[in-house]
């Protein structure tokens, strides 16, 4: 099993309340923000690993993890952290923000999925700068590869076929898929047990959240394979098809009274804000 | 001129889901001002009822597509017949509400239809002839205004943001269309469970009150707050550590990654006001904090704040609504 992680590079998002407009409201200004990776596509990366290996060995890889990402080579970092995690190879395309839009980045996965002969695509389902949950069905579409989507457990029943549990409206759908499929996932993918492998016995219980690179991994990564392409050499012309033209900060909401007396509060609720 | 048209969504065999009619509302503010004609659309197996249904709520044309692959709804198979009838409907702006359904089939149409795709769309206008789509952005701690490059748009919208469309008096025409024809490589997803989380209490997207819990309440968060929820005719929320401590089903969590609720009222229990969480609630018009720590975030944007031991203000809270509500 071959599984593409695509990683996006995003301002840290517990600092998206320090997210500035520029005076023209032409453009976002998040230089004073910190990037990291999307956190939604490190569950992504996370799932990648466990559905590749034993938990009890997890040096060795049953299948190959391929992470890539799109950006300027400031994006490497996410790459190399991955490596350090535990990907075998890594690749950037090279492009920049202002060129590309969900559509673009979804031809440019389409392309490497099948250059590089993946059979799996596992994605987080949305960005938490862009929020847009888009880039998955996306590529699932492009690719002519059903989708699942809102992924949060994942047993695998053989290297390709999978049982898959999502969050839909009022409840949870299981369903089963075989692959080449695209995946995309929830936070909820990291609990304890909801990955499993062909590999780990079945009553290995993970850590719940990410795994953290070693130093001597951290070192090691650095001999990992990094690739850079551009989109010519995959062959591609990208057509955008959304812009966007302004922003706006929205006014944040002001606190007011500090209260310590329930009574209080109802007669402020009926009286004051009459929303009982 | 553009025309429009709005995919509906089913809450059981009679009835359409709320959600879908805000985003009639929506599809008809856009269909007003760009000039074009409203159609609606209802894909699904059995459906005429609801066909009936859609029909009320003043639109040009309804469009229904009955056929038993279009259940369990699943995007391989509804995404190729949504687009089927948009070309046929001439319909260049598809809308849905931003259900989980609407979110998982959309950008898939979007990219069958060489279209944009407008995620959780709160509102738009026209700007120098351009219609420009407005949506938060960063967990809603900025907001976005985007302009179409294609030929086709297909719209997510955050319905919470718009009232429900009312039923008229007069009657759409209705046409049956057939459904796209199953993709064998495509369609390999094999629907096998579904697990409901039942509740008694009214939909938190839907309720005029919010009730809602964070972590600290742990094992005991049904026990304290379901009666303070029952009190209000409340919804009962929860925030991701709440619902990843196990002890609330994932279905309750409010925020960037579950659902946006825009009641009247949100109770925020034990909620610290992470900015993830906030991006859920920003919609709210009075916000009231029940928390220990004068300095968490969520004390901040607050309306009103209590102070104090959780445990205990939340059943004094709901002793005093009881009892005003058997003194009225």
């Amino acid at each position: 099993m071959r599984i593409l992680v695509p990683l996006k590079q995003v301002p840290d998002p517990d600092s998206a309340n320090k997210l500035r407009v520029s005076n023209d409201n032409l453009r976002l200004d998040n230089t004073a923000i910190e990037k990291k990776t999307n956190p939604f596509d490190e569950c992504a990366l996370e799932t990648a690993l466990r559905l590749t290996e034993d938990a009890r060995s997890p040096r060795q890889r049953h299948g190959e993890v391929v992470v890539v990402t799109l950006g300027p080579s400031d994006a490497d970092v996410t790459l190399r952290s991955a490596l350090a995690t535990g990907a075998d190879r890594a690749i950037r395309i090279e492009a920049s923000d202002d060129q590309i839009d969900a559509r673009c980045v979804a031809q440019a996965l389409a392309a490497l999925t099948l250059r590089e002969a993946c059979d799996l695509v596992l994605i987080g389902k949305q960005s938490v700068d862009g929020d847009s949950n888009e880039v998955g069905q996306r590529l699932a579409a492009r690719l002519g590869w059903p989708q699942v989507t809102f992924a949060s457990r994942i047993v695998a029943q053989h290297d390709s076929r999978f049982e898959i549990e999502r969050a839909v409206d009022g409840g949870t759908q299981t369903v089963a898929v075989q692959t080449p499929v695209v995946i995309t996932v929830d936070l909820r993918i990291v609990g304890p047990d909801a990955v499993r492998s062909t590999h780990t016995p079945t009553e290995y219980q993970y850590i719940a959240g990410l795994r953290f690179a070693s130093l001597p991994a951290i070192m090691q990564a650095r001999r990992k394979p990094l690739v850079v392409m551009t989109l010519d050499n995959l062959g591609i012309q990208l057509t955008r098809c959304l812009r966007y033209v302004r922003y706006e900060i929205p006014p944040s909401r002001i606190g007011g009274r500090v209260l310590s007396n329930p009574g209080e509060l109802m007669n402020l609720l009926i009286n004051e804000a009459k929303v009982l | 001129m553009a025309n429009v048209i709005v995919l509906l969504e089913a809450k059981d065999a009679s009835t359409l889901r709320p959600a879908c009619l805000r985003a009639i509302t929506f599809g008809r503010e856009v269909s007003q001002t760009v000039g074009g004609a409203l159609s609606l659309l209802l894909l699904g197996h059995e459906v005429g009822k609801l066909g009936e249904a859609a029909r009320g709520y003043g639109a040009d044309q309804v469009y229904v597509v009955d056929d038993c692959s279009l259940t369990p709804p699943l995007a391989e198979r509804i995404a190729p017949t949504l687009r089927n009838v948009a070309l046929l409907a001439n319909a260049t702006i598809v809308i849905a509400a931003a259900t989980a359904f609407g979110k998982d089939v959309l950008p898939r149409l979007a990219e069958l239809l060489d279209a944009a795709f407008v995620s959780e769309c709160i509102g738009f206008e026209i700007c120098s002839n351009d219609l420009l789509w407005r949506r938060p952005i960063s967990a809603g701690n900025a907001v976005a205004y985007c302009k179409s490059e294609s030929a086709h748009t297909v719209v997510s919208v955050r319905h919470t943001e718009f009232e429900p469309a009312n039923a008229k008096l007069d009657f759409s025409p209705i046409e049956v269309l057939q459904a796209a024809k199953a993709e064998p490589l495509i369609d390999r997803v094999e629907p096998i469970g579904f697990e409901i989380v039942e509740s008694s209490r009214p939909d938190i997207a839907e309720a005029h009150i919010v009730v809602s819990g964070g972590r600290p309440l742990a094992g005991r968060f049904f026990q304290v707050l379901g009666p303070l929820a029952d009190a209000l005719g409340a919804g009962l929320g929860a925030t991701r550590a709440a619902c990843d401590g196990g002890h609330v089903p994932s279905d309750y969590q409010v925020g960037q990654t579950g659902r946006v609720v825009s009641p009247d009222l949100y109770i925020a229990v034990g909620i610290s006001g992470a900015i993830q969480h906030l991006s859920g609630i920003k919609g709210a018009r009075i916000i009231v904090a029940i928390n220990s720590d004068p300095e968490a975030p969520i004390v901040s944007i607050a309306d009103y704040a209590l102070i104090g031991n959780l445990f205990e203000l939340v059943p004094d809270l709901t002793d005093e609504l009881n009892r005003r509500k058997r003194d009225t």
